[in-house]
């Protein structure tokens, strides 16, 4: 087998290698599958969303693409995921940066977060600015609501956006 | 998968590896071989980077290759830059790049830079083979492709070491699956497999018996990277911070 080589790879690409292994510690357990998943959506939506964080989660890493909606902005997930003044195209980045989590790995907490604040940028649209900002149908998004919001880590003012949305879905689908 | 490691030169180059940045400067209390070797896994680390750096600026291939040769020895051992370089300046990459860039422009290189080189020349780039860059190096821009060299030049160390460890303790399977499940999927940009089609493919009996699998070989790198990384800072606490930063400026210059 020919020996390969990371040159040639894209800069990202190679952010995203040297992220390796940067959530598991030192006991070899992955710290992120310790934390409940109630700590762990806290963590991350106590996050500044325009920041560097954590072993590459960047959301400028992540997205793979700059984040110039980002930019200036000081605010932490959680204010902009709850806010009616955010923007759609920081929803937007903010949806798709929570996507690349969830697809980092199928199973454990910062993936569960990660689910969660991806469907809070959606709901924010929908609620705030009546906009689907998802290739997701209505249906599929209100059962994304409905389980959210039943989950008890899920925080209470995400659960208020999760219900709101819920209520947007329904009436969708039934004027569709 | 397996990586090659261009910088690897064996020998006392192991003990250099896990030597500290504030140990390499005094070199004069090294011995003659342990001098040497100090000096040849700082060319095989850094000749890429220069290299391509000097590509980038618009120099063709030999032009490139002539310059890389005539600062390695005329600036970085005929002036010693190593002795002259302090950690509380900065990085040591940072201070290469600096010394480069005046090297290019200084006018003395070109009249006296040859008459005094080894006939094979310091660094063998012919064996090397610098001649290609890739297309997608190539958009990097010049200031960001020392970096990006410097730190593909680091990987494929860490890769490479991290694999034959993992063969040579009767991890073989570890290594596979954390190529399959880890590496592949951020080089090829696909969806990692299943766990369970793993377990198939290695007669392996669950996926969490997996998960740990793969945690051991990503608990591994992060050792062997944060070694190499801790040649080039001050101390142990500066190891994370530097890691982040290079991981700023990739993110940076690949966001385009």
């Amino acid at each position: 087998m020919d020996k390969e080589s990371t040159f040639g790879l894209s800069a990202v690409q190679l952010a995203e290698i040297l992220a390796i292994g940067s959530d598991v510690n030192g006991t070899g357990e992955k710290t992120v599958d310790r934390r409940t998943r109630s700590e762990e959506i806290q963590r991350m939506l106590g996050l500044k969303a325009n920041a560097a964080e954590l072993g590459g989660d960047s959301v400028t890493a992540v997205v793979g693409r700059p984040c110039d909606e980002l930019a200036g902005i000081q605010a932490t997930l959680e204010d902009l995921l709850l806010a009616d003044s955010t923007g759609l195209p920081v929803l937007k980045v903010l949806k798709d940066y929570a996507k690349a989590i969830t697809r980092r790995g199928r199973t454990g907490s910062r993936h569960a977060a990660a689910a969660a604040i991806y469907y809070a940028a959606i709901a924010n649209a929908l609620v705030h600015h009546d906009r689907r900002i998802s290739g997701h149908p209505y249906e599929k998004l209100r059962e994304g609501f409905e389980t959210l919001r039943r989950k008890a880590w899920i925080p209470c003012e995400l659960k208020k956006l999760f219900a709101l949305a819920l209520e947007i879905c329904l009436h969708k689908r039934q004027g569709s | 998968m397996k990586f090659r490691d261009e910088t690897r030169i064996g020998g006392p180059h192991e003990a250099f590896e896990t030597t500290r940045w504030t140990e390499i400067l005094d070199m004069r209390r090294c011995g003659r071989d342990e001098k040497r070797a100090i000096m040849e896994s700082l060319l095989t680390r850094y000749w890429k980077p220069v290299y391509c750096y000097l590509r980038r600026k618009g120099h063709d291939n030999e032009s490139a290759k002539d310059l890389t040769q005539g600062f390695f020895q005329e600036v970085v051992l005929g002036r010693g830059l190593i002795r002259r370089a302090d950690p509380v300046r900065g990085r040591f990459r940072t201070l290469l790049l600096a010394a480069l860039n005046r090297y290019v422009v200084s006018d003395h290189r070109a009249a006296t830079a040859r008459k005094r080189w080894p006939a094979r020349g310091l660094v063998p780039l012919e064996q090397v083979d610098p001649g290609t860059v890739p297309r997608l190096v190539e958009q990097i821009r010049p200031d960001e492709i020392f970096d990006y060299a410097w730190a593909s030049n680091l990987l494929d160390e860490v890769l490479a070491e991290v694999e034959a460890e993992c063969r040579c303790n009767n991890m073989a399977t570890h290594w596979e699956l954390f190529a399959a499940r880890v590496l592949r999927p951020i080089i090829d940009r696909t969806d990692p497999p299943p766990l369970r089609e793993l377990c198939v493919l290695h007669g392996i009996n669950n996926p969490q018996q997996i998960s740990n699998m793969l945690v051991r070989v990503k608990r591994r790198f992060r050792a062997v990277l944060e070694r190499h990384i801790r040649w080039l800072v001050g101390s142990d606490d500066e190891v994370p911070d530097e890691i982040n930063d290079l991981m700023k400026i990739l993110s940076r210059s690949g966001a385009r």
